[in-house]
């Protein structure tokens, strides 16, 4: 069925919005005004805070950055130094001063007024290695002669090996690790020499490391210190 | 659509974008805050990392002060290009002040130290080849271990000389083969210096501890102070079995040789010095040291000969290689030179002196030998007042001497004597009674007898034997 409405338009009963529309736009504004209360606190309110926050640390990384700069070139500069001064360190506690040691022989055969032994040798051998390669090699040289005792007492021998470790005659054993026992073999009578007797034995000596070598020598150095004091 | 549908159409519409716009902008504006929130962590953790970093900045400050002030110790230790290319004329100098003979050099091929091929220290060595005693051998060693530049020797080999070859030179020639090294300092890797603030009072106040690293880099050195009397433990100091008459170690034969060839040296410094004088009276003055110089070495040669204190074979050849033929030479060109003729004023006056001396410690058989040296150029000397008496007065001490050498060589054994008041002494000599005006063989006459002596007449010359 259809209905006419045929009141002229002044008396006809005005169209009300429907609730459920109005409820409806209601809704629909809460929850958009809602989300936009939730997009201006997340924008205005943590946002610009977590940025501020970024700022004052971006403003004091950048007071920081310099400094940290300076920093690394002294290291780069430290360490290309460091590795010169370290290498030239190596250099010279690797040195052994050979005029000294040899000088310091020299006073081990000459000591006790040669009563004691009467030494000589056909020749000397001195090598220096590096030592501590990869195998851990204990080898850092050795010093090698072929010396003779003029006496027929070869005990003699054991007195003039005696004279090299002696610290109180010279500090010539000090670069070297404690020699082997000694040993000898008579050689043959030469009756036109004076003495006619003589028995030939090894020397042989082997270097300590670097590191060991200064330390004695440091603890050389600090005994003359004590004394003189 | 009903228009009663068409609002609801555009409501749902309307707010589905709303609600849609405000949800993507609130997903992206979460986006943009998480991603700030990232960031703001991320430069906490810089911060915190360069804070920790810069905690060492002061340390490692120092620390670059301290290598910069060493990295000139390495330029004065290590050598330089220049230097390393100078070694070999380093070598020649030490070969000839330590007086080794230098055989041969030989350079080893070059390597870098330290880690990686780009090391700052290129080593540079060599191996050298020469012969000498040992002693001359550690005076050369000790030239190179304390040259101004580091060097090292980590190897060398010495060969005792042959009993052979010390006869037949007079000293040791050891052969020795040692290897030399350096490291040329040759920095790669140039560094950008970073400027420090306040640089120079803070190296000052960092002294101490630059002065403590450099000490550990300075290269320790050795002052070696020569033989001093000690032996060549590389010469076999056996000796022959001849005994040597005058009891001398083979040492102190050597050690009387050095001294004649010092003396020998002193001698051609002299003559040296002769040659360069600026003036006659100079050269005169000059002339006159050389010649008692020379008077004198001849005279311990002479002592030398007579007493045999020479008999070890290489000092023997050492004496005559180093003293006796060069000084024969010395003396021609010393005679050559001399404008007047027979011995010098000086040289008769050296003899004279020489003479009494001999005679006074009766050395009557040294002081002829003197008297010997010049005896035949005497003559040369007439007409030259002063040089004739000096002349007389040798001639007169050679026959004083020549008679005592004789009076002391009578064999004369004293058996006693009787001093009696009253009557004549006597005197029993060689199982003879003497008395006075008795003579004990032909030309020996009795002239006088005193308690433990007597007195005799030996060719016109009263002379005295005590008992």
């Amino acid at each position: 069925m259809i209905q006419i409405n045929l009141l002229p338009k002044e008396y006809r009963r005005r169209t009300k919005t429907p609730v459920k529309f109005i409820l409806a736009v209601a809704g629909a504004t809460a929850v958009s005004g809602t989300l936009l209360a939730v997009w201006c606190w997340m924008s205005f309110g943590v946002a610009a805070k977590v940025e501020s926050e970024r700022q004052v640390r971006q403003t004091e990384m950048d007071g920081l950055t310099p400094q940290v700069a300076y920093h690394e070139s002294l290291e780069e500069e430290t360490k290309i130094f460091a590795s010169r001064e370290q290498t030239l360190g190596e250099i010279t506690k690797n040195r052994i001063l050979w005029t000294k040691k040899m000088d310091e022989l020299v006073d081990v055969v000459n000591s006790s007024d040669e009563v004691d032994h009467f030494i000589w040798f056909d020749d000397v051998q001195v090598r220096q290695e590096s030592g501590g390669g990869r195998r851990g090699s204990n080898n850092f040289g050795s010093l090698q002669a072929d010396g003779h005792s003029g006496s027929e007492q070869f005990n003699q021998v054991a007195n003039f090996m005696d004279d090299v470790e002696d610290p109180g005659l010279t500090h010539f054993i000090h670069d070297f690790n404690d020699p082997k026992l000694p040993e000898g073999s008579i050689n043959a009578r030469e009756e036109e020499l004076i003495p006619s007797v003589n028995w030939s034995f090894p020397l042989s000596l082997t270097l300590r490391s670097p590191d060991d070598r200064l330390k004695a020598r440091q603890a050389i150095e600090a005994a003359k210190l004590g004394g003189k004091r | 659509m009903s228009p009663e549908q068409k609002p609801w159409v555009v409501l749902a519409a309307l707010s589905t974008l709303a609600v849609g716009g405000l949800a993507t902008a609130i997903y992206f504006e979460n986006e943009s805050i998480v991603e700030a929130r990232d960031q703001v962590a991320q430069l906490d953790k810089d911060i915190q990392v360069a804070r920790k970093t810069l905690e060492g900045t002061g340390v490692i400050e120092k620390e670059v002060i301290v290598l910069r002030e060493l990295s000139g110790v390495f330029e004065q230790i290590l050598p330089t290009d220049e230097d390393a290319n100078n070694l070999i004329q380093d070598f020649y100098r030490y070969s000839g002040e330590a007086e080794v003979e230098p055989t041969s050099f030989k350079a080893k091929s070059q390597a870098s130290r330290g880690r990686g091929k780009t090391s700052d220290f290129d080593k540079v060595g060599y191996t050298l080849t020469l012969t000498g005693d040992t002693f001359q051998f550690l005076d050369f060693l000790n030239r190179i271990e304390t040259h101004s530049r580091f060097m090292s020797v980590p190897s060398f080999k010495l060969t005792s000389s042959t009993r052979q070859d010390m006869e037949s030179y007079g000293y040791a020639r050891h052969k020795i083969q040692v290897d030399v090294e350096t490291y040329v300092y040759t920095p790669k890797a140039a560094s950008k210096k970073a400027g420090i603030e306040g640089y120079e009072r803070k190296r000052d106040l960092l002294a101490n501890e630059i002065g403590k690293r450099r000490q550990a880099l300075t290269l320790s050195t050795f002052n070696y102070r020569g033989a001093r009397g000690r032996r060549d433990p590389w010469i076999d100091p056996r000796v022959p079995v001849e005994e040597n008459p005058s009891g001398l170690t083979v040492s102190e034969q050597n050690d009387k040789v050095d001294e004649l060839i010092a003396i020998y040296e002193e001698a051609t410094q002299s003559w040296d010095r002769v040659d360069t004088a600026e003036n006659v009276l100079e050269r005169m003055m000059e002339k006159r040291d050389l010649v008692e110089m020379v008077t004198r070495l001849e005279d311990e040669l002479r002592r030398v000969d007579a007493g045999g204190l020479i008999s070890y074979t290489p000092a023997v050849k050492r004496l005559q290689n180093e003293v006796r033929d060069p000084l024969s030479r010395l003396r021609r060109s010393i005679e050559e030179t001399s404008n007047i003729r027979g011995p010098l004023k000086e040289e008769l006056e050296q003899v004279a002196s020489t003479m009494r001396r001999d005679v006074e410690s009766g050395e009557f058989e040294l002081a002829l030998q003197a008297y010997g040296a010049v005896k035949n150029s005497l003559d040369l000397v007439q007409g030259d007042p002063v040089r004739m008496e000096l002349a007389l007065e040798l001639r007169r001490l050679a026959e004083e001497a020549d008679i005592l050498r004789d009076f002391e060589s009578i064999d004369m054994s004293f058996g006693g004597q009787a001093l009696i008041e009253g009557r004549s002494p006597v005197v029993l000599i060689n199982n003879r009674a003497l008395s006075i005006g008795d003579m004990l063989r032909p030309g020996l006459e009795v002239i006088g007898i005193r308690p433990n002596e007597v007195d005799f007449a030996f060719r016109g010359v009263v002379l005295v034997r005590a008992f």
